[in-house]
């Protein structure tokens, strides 16, 4: 017998068993069964194993730890690098002179077209053809600044293009001179308006140090692939190094939500 | 030896290697908008225990490395007793080929399902409730009301993550996939001339991204371009 919906929704539906095959009812014992599932399918034979073991001990944390620094320095010198970067990139592609916003817009969208896995490998393998040696932290923060830069100045592009016309008129007509009308009035607004996404472009950046790894950097996932390699225990080591990642990554996420809903209130 | 020369002696090597860099990120660009689209659906009707699950699985794969995702699945599942390769109608897809684009799959997908979730969520609730007062069910109102509208708002960001995409593919050459940037390691492994060969990488990268970005920029000013600047879409960029 067809079963006729009057009200309510009605995805998987029998009249006959309202209590027992609602829909909520099917659904959430899907849902928590597959949760249920997956820890069920990674911990449990990892528990078993004795494989956590490693983690009982200081010295694998000291050692992931001292990772997960080099990891947090070079997103902490990146960022700071791309945002100064970033700012005269997105001013020059706004300039008026062609000598100036030509060069900065075939770098913008030269580098976003690239991966940044293949930058960082380029920065590494090139710059020392023109004789700049440097270790390979160095060479991991030149090739996420370029990346991050070119991203970042089409966040702040955008910023500075949504500050209205009237504050610049009206800063004019004080007389301020252009550089200070930038400097004091418009940069200022379009970084708090960019703020969430700036932030939300360091969350990518913090994930993209992680591709120092094929640079050999000793950041968080060369020294979880060591760390496995050595003991064997691939999944337990993936979960916290992934974990890790998470808790850094998740907080910076609400903040940017934090701030994306302070901004338009 | 010149530029030319390292690039056409090894062609078959670097040709290879787009061809497979295309094919993944083929692949997976449809695995991650079915994996997208079916987490989306669940995040936006309202089902208690279903809901959590796509939240951990969004939250978790955005929050987390690519990389550390590939390594953990390409290492992890023989593991866990799980091998993926299979031949389908003649065709040989090996280890790294279906981790590889189920990790770039299943990475994308969390990113398409927050796109395609916020454009649904930013169809007026009128609209919806229009559809279930005219007696439309849940699955006829998505179908037929909510989600036509929501497909012009949410291209343009899809296509930004089609381009992340591909250049994402690049990561998997840590886990062994013959993709182009694998393939140039080879190259310059048996040249030495490493600035010639990822010189080349570059321009083949390119060659894919810059047209895909062109076409996509043309589009997006064709889809409504006032709504489409307007809506703030969450985790458009990777």
């Amino acid at each position: 017998m067809p079963v006729k919906e009057t009200t309510g929704g009605g995805l998987i539906l029998s009249r006959r068993y309202p209590d027992l095959l609602s829909r909520k009812f099917i659904f959430n014992a899907i849902g928590w069964g597959l949760l249920l599932l997956l820890i069920w399918w990674i911990a449990v034979p990892a528990i078993n194993e004795g494989n956590w073991q490693a983690f009982s001990e200081w010295t694998t944390w000291r050692f992931l730890l001292d990772g997960l620094w080099v990891t947090v320095q070079a997103a902490f010198y990146s960022i700071i690098f791309s945002m100064i970067l970033g700012v005269i990139f997105a001013l020059g592609r706004l300039s008026t002179r062609k000598v100036v916003s030509i060069p900065s817009v075939i770098y913008v969208e030269l580098v976003r077209a690239l991966p940044s896995y293949l930058i960082i490998f380029y920065a590494y393998i090139g710059l020392p053809k023109l004789g700049i040696k440097l270790e390979a932290f160095w060479f991991a923060v030149i090739g996420l600044t370029i990346y991050t830069s070119a991203i970042l100045a089409e966040v702040v592009r955008a910023g500075i293009l949504s500050v209205e016309k009237g504050q610049l008129e009206a800063a004019y007509s004080l007389g301020l001179s252009s550089v200070h009308t930038l400097a004091f009035i418009v940069l200022p607004q379009a970084l708090r308006r960019m703020a969430p996404a700036i932030v939300s472009q360091l969350i990518t950046l913090t994930k993209d140090t992680s591709l120092g790894y094929i640079i050999a950097l000793q950041e968080l996932t060369r020294k979880g692939q060591q760390l496995f390699q050595f003991n064997g225990t691939i999944l337990e080591t993936m979960l916290v190094i992934g974990m890790i990642y998470f808790v850094i990554c998740y907080t910076l996420a609400l903040i940017s939500g934090k701030l994306e809903t302070r901004g338009v209130s | 030896m010149s530029f030319g020369k390292v690039i056409f002696d090894n062609w078959d090597l670097f040709w290879g290697g787009f061809l497979t860099t295309i094919w993944v990120s083929l692949c997976a660009s449809g695995l991650a908008l079915l994996i997208g689209s079916v987490v989306a659906v669940v995040r936006v009707t309202p089902s208690g225990g279903l809901k959590v699950a796509a939240i951990t699985y969004t939250e978790f794969f955005r929050n987390t490395p690519f990389l550390v995702q590939a390594l953990a699945l390409y290492f992890g599942l023989p593991k866990l007793g799980i091998r993926l390769q299979f031949h389908l109608f003649g065709l040989e897809f090996d280890q790294p080929f279906v981790v590889g684009t189920l990790a770039l799959a299943l990475y994308t997908g969390a990113y398409v399902a927050e796109v395609i979730r916020s454009g649904l969520l930013s169809i007026p609730v009128g609209q919806t409730e229009a559809a279930r007062s005219l007696g439309l069910s849940l699955v006829q109102t998505l179908y037929l009301v909510t989600l036509p509208q929501a497909v012009r708002l949410v291209i343009p960001p899809l296509g930004n993550l089609l381009i992340a995409l591909i250049k994402n593919s690049s990561i998997l050459a840590s886990i062994s996939l013959g993709e182009l940037m694998f393939q140039a390691s080879l190259v310059n492994n048996r040249t030495f001339r490493t600035f010639e060969v990822f010189t080349a990488v570059i321009l083949f990268y390119l060659l894919l991204t810059l047209p895909l970005g062109w076409l996509l920029a043309r589009l997006e000013a064709k889809l409504n371009p006032l709504l489409a600047t307007k809506l703030r879409l969450k985790g458009a960029s990777l």
